[in-house]
């Protein structure tokens, strides 16, 4: 039939990106059955109509002609790099009955079974470690990244109480962003963040940005700082010299009431503790009495000062923060940071004085502090061999002048809220911040405090030894390894692995002849697949996954969840639904796992645990013994939540339900009833209770880092230079139209990355012209543990010292002929071992020792 | 209150262990029995005598404190709703289990 404008069959479908993580709101465009366009949706909070390029471009992933679209079987048991699997399409039937047997096979053993599940989040973020729960397994992650989130979620839930942090840009006049390019190109809720950084910036906000890369975020900046990368602990404990013994800037009332700053320690490092209750003392400077941090006569705590508690000397937290960071001065740490000492000082007198301590808002009739200031941070300075410690004293600058959860300080993503129901930050031991707030209920905070019991490990992963860490599959490379070595067996080792459509290889480890080496050890791997990438070709059995304009999710994004954009834009929540229909081949995943559970038994298992996650009401849960549809199951989970009047078709036809938030919502630290910390006692309680388990398994590790208060300690880079053969650190940096390595085999993302030098690193140019490198060269770029050809763009928006490279390149994947060969994978140049990892978070050092030559 | 099975005993348990107890137990089901009027405490405390530290150490944070990683239900309940560790048995389903955290990226 000829097609004219009269008889073409357009619609409009309201749903949600899925080109990454975020899920912004869109609106798809659909003639004749073929997407034709995608817009942001204005009515969406979470982007207010703004998109992205990778999302203006997911319809180019969807008709990827090399899409993975029914089952498929290797044929060819070797596996490695460079091996052809020998790919036969299959049926389903064959493929969740091959999946069945294995599992099976483990059914005694359920701790062989292990669920990667990052999955550009949907639903499946969630249902895939839920079906190895219910199988009985602990190793279940819902994290990627070796960086990702291994300081910042253990930080922010006990000092903020939600999952990660966000400077409050409708309020802030001075914002610091140090390894970070918040609201300018990466983090979560990032096209409103974008608008709203815009929008500050235009209000007169200085930005100021410390990063080794001048990138997107330093181009928007008033002042870029470069800094020497796994530096920060230094630079955060000279902002805190200068505020505390300098310019004596600090929140006193803040620290007294609303903060550990004034319980008292004893000379081992750990509080007083009143003999009766156990509770941590305070000395009372109206009464001169010194009583627990709960007596109700308390009322003006001392911050300084030395008290004799029934014959203890003890020193309040405040004074002992104080004195600690006295070894700080900014001309001690210029040599080490490389940031001139009168550059921090005036930056700190600006953050200091910016944050008008002591100053209110009136906020919809509530009064407020208003502390206009703040300091943000994420992966740039969690990826390094003390990447807790790397962070944590740089919170610390924002907790000293109060600038936590209130008007214009940094701000805690998902922490509470009230609707559709009631979640919110709790106290607990100590009268610390104990239980964060989610708005899911069904996995636990990744939360340091006060930290789990270490143990000997039944873990692969060692997690036991891990205490106050939020996950530990970055480890794995390293303990399958040698098992009996962490007191495990090599009987217990992990045999089935299912993955989520990500691609671990690329950006989940490090060193790919280690990552090689722990996929090649698992007898067999089930994985879900948009596209055959580095990670599918390990795979024994590969299932079609929808992409995002064929799927539905109740859980379509986390900006919605638990990183939305913070203060008082609207709660909203979308459900992802398809645009167009999927080919009869391919599953909902949510079924698919339905399935496989119902063959293995655990159904029942599978519906307890999703029924708590989603916090199904009872009318709404999922009934034992019945299997659902993917629409039957968001029917429920909307009515459940939103009530029976928005079922499924109301989000069909609107999408968005949006909710005001209440200034108590939108900040919550005067509103909560726990303190939080400047002095991490539990640090010592833990690094003590570590060094039994450890030295009982003969273990030669270095705990120096479980201390309450941060020094800085070298990356292994740091030391390299000049020692030997390296003198370049390599850092990597994320860039605003790549997201991981998935969306790289988009032709016009790659388009985008071709018109940009994104698949070049970067070399300051001095360096490059004393090494005779020009612009558009191409080098060895080498590493201790890998060296890979890369061209050079010579830029002097670098720190000298630094070579920087962007993006998760380097695919080498047949299934992805665009992407194949361009650009380098920065991951692969990282040692992959404990010496680089973080005692406290698990993180993988970030920062490497590389050489460039011709 | 003496938790072995007894004379006395007149409640039948059946505990299921889901995530990462079932390494620490080795089994992922239990079938136990109490004397009427026991309680999730009793269970647990029960449970911690058969598998000793291992057990403990990743269920409580401190004592009669659950890890926050740690979710019971009885009967299809959590527990919260039924008075946390002092909810009492019947003759009872009660699946132990042990959460992964959630951390993203």
């Amino acid at each position: 039939m000829e097609m004219t404008q009269s008889n073409l069959s357009s619609k409009e479908i309201i749903t949600a990106c899925g080109m990454c993580y975020v899920g912004c709101g869109v609106k798809v465009q659909v003639d004749n059955g073929v997407v034709v366009n995608i817009e942001g949706n204005p009515d969406n909070p979470q982007n207010r109509g703004k998109m992205c390029a990778k999302g203006k471009a997911v319809f180019m992933t969807h008709y990827n002609p090399n899409r993975v679209k029914a089952p498929m079987k290797r044929t060819n048991p070797e596996k490695g790099y460079g091996v052809d699997p020998g790919w036969v399409e299959i049926t389903w039937d064959e493929a969740i009955d091959t999946i069945v047997a294995q599992l099976e096979r483990i059914r005694d053993k359920p701790s062989k079974f292990w669920v990667y599940a990052w999955e550009v989040i949907g639903d499946n973020n969630f249902w895939f470690p839920q079906l190895g729960i219910a199988f009985g397994s602990p190793h279940c992650g819902v994290a990627t990244s070796p960086t990702c989130g291994k300081a910042i979620h253990p930080v922010e839930f006990f000092s903020g109480g939600g999952f990660h942090q966000a400077p409050d840009l409708h309020y802030s006049n001075y914002c610091i962003l140090v390894g970070t390019q918040f609201g300018v190109a990466s983090r979560s809720s990032f096209n409103h963040n974008v608008l709203d950084m815009a929008e500050a910036r235009s209000r007169g906000m200085k930005l100021v940005v410390i990063d080794p890369v001048g990138g997107h975020a330093a181009s928007k900046a008033d002042e870029w700082i470069p800094i020497r990368p796994g530096t920060d602990t230094a630079l955060a404990n000279s902002m805190l010299h200068v505020l505390l013994n300098e310019l004596h800037i600090y929140d006193e009332p803040f620290l007294k009431h609303r903060t550990n700053a004034a319980y008292l320690v004893g000379q081992d490092g750990l509080y007083i503790r009143d003999a009766a209750t156990n509770e941590p003392q305070i000395h009372d400077a109206r009464d001169g009495k010194v009583k627990t941090h709960n007596d109700p006569s308390l009322t003006d705590p001392s911050l300084s000062g030395t008290y004799d508690v029934h014959g203890q000397q003890g020193r309040t937290c405040f004074d002992l923060l104080r004195e600690h960071v006295a070894k700080y001065s900014p001309e001690t740490t210029e040599k080490i940071t490389t940031i001139p000492a009168a550059t921090v000082r005036r930056i700190t007198r600006e953050f200091g004085e910016a944050a008008r301590v002591g100053e209110t808002i009136c906020i919809d009739g509530v009064d407020l502090p208003l502390r206009p200031a703040s300091v943000d941070w994420a992966r740039g300075t969690q990826g390094h061999k003390h990447g807790f410690h790397n962070c944590w004293p740089l919170k610390l600058v924002n907790i000293v002048v109060g600038a936590v959860n209130v008007p214009g300080g940094i701000l805690s993503t998902g922490a509470a809220g009230d609707f559709p129901h009631h979640w919110w930050p709790e106290g607990g031991t100590d009268g610390m911040l104990e239980h964060g707030g989610a708005i899911m209920h069904g996995f636990s905070h990744a939360k340091a405090f006060p930290g789990r019991a270490p143990a000997t490990p039944n873990r692969m992963d060692i997690g036991e030894l891990f205490p106050l860490a939020s996950h530990f599959q970055t480890l794995l490379p390293i303990t399958l390894e040698n098992p009996p070595a962490y007191g495990l067996s090599e009987e217990d080792k992990i045999e089935v692995l299912l993955h989520s459509p990500t691609n671990p290889v690329l950006g989940s480890w490090g060193d790919p002849k280690k990552v090689e080496k722990l996929l090649t050890s698992l007898r067999f791997i089930f994985g879900f697949a948009v596209e055959i990438n580095e990670m599918t070709l390990f795979d024994d059995i590969v299932l079609p996954f929808p992409s995002s304009l064929e799927r539905y999710d109740f859980n379509c994004g986390t900006a919605q969840n638990n990183l939305g954009p913070c203060g008082q834009d609207d709660f909203c929540w979308t459900v992802r639904q398809p645009a167009i229909e999927a080919v009869t081949s391919i599953r909902h995943p949510q079924e698919v796992i339905q399935e496989i559970a119902e063959r293995l038994g655990i159904l029942d298992g599978l519906y307890r645990l999703l029924n708590h996650t989603y916090g199904l009401k009872k009318e709404y849960a999922l009934q034992s013994g019945t299997r659902y549809r993917v629409t039957e199951f968001i029917d429920r989970a909307v009515r459940s939540w939103f009530g029976e009047e928005h079922s499924l078709d109301w989000f069909r036809e609107h999408n968005v339900l949006r909710h005001p938030k209440s200034v108590d919502v939108a900040y919550i630290n005067p509103f909560l009833k726990a303190r939080i910390p400047v002095y991490l006692e539990h640090f010592v309680t833990k690094g003590k209770q570590l060094k039994a388990v450890v030295d009982q398994l003969g273990l030669d590790w270095d705990l120096s880092d479980y201390q309450p208060l941060s020094d800085w300690r070298p990356c292994q880079s740091y030391d390299a230079m000049g020692k030997g053969e390296y003198d370049l650190i390599a850092v990597h940096f994320k860039l605003p139209y790549v997201y991981g390595s998935y969306g790289n085999e988009n032709p016009w993302i790659d388009e985008v990355c071709e018109a940009t030098d994104a698949y070049k690193i970067l070399l300051n140019a001095a360096v490059g012209k004393a090494k005779g490198i020009a612009n558009g060269d191409s080098v060895w770029l080498q590493s201790p543990v890998h060296k890979v050809r890369a061209t050079v763009k010579l830029t002097e928006c670098i720190h000298p010292q630094v070579v920087g490279i962007g993006g998760h390149f380097g695919h080498f994947a047949p299934g992805m002929p665009i992407s194949r060969g361009k650009g380098i994978s920065f991951n692969a140049l990282l040692p992959t071992d404990l010496d680089h990892i973080d005692k406290i978070s698990t993180a993988l050092d970030h920062c490497v020792q590389v050489k460039v030559y011709k | 209150m003496n938790l072995t099975p007894a004379v006395q005993a007149n409640v039948a348990v059946r505990v299921t262990f889901m995530g990462g107890l079932h390494a620490v137990t080795g089994q992922r089901e239990l079938q136990m029995t109490f004397p009427q009027g026991a309680t999730v405490a009793d269970l647990l405390a029960s449970l911690s005598k058969r598998y000793g530290d291992a057990f403990t150490c990743r269920v409580f944070s401190s004592p009669g404190k659950l890890e926050h990683t740690i979710l019971i239900f009885v009967d299809g309940e959590h527990i919260k709703g039924r008075g946390g560790l002092a909810a009492t048995l019947g003759n009872s389903e009660v699946e132990v289990i042990m959460l992964p955290m959630y951390a993203g990226g």
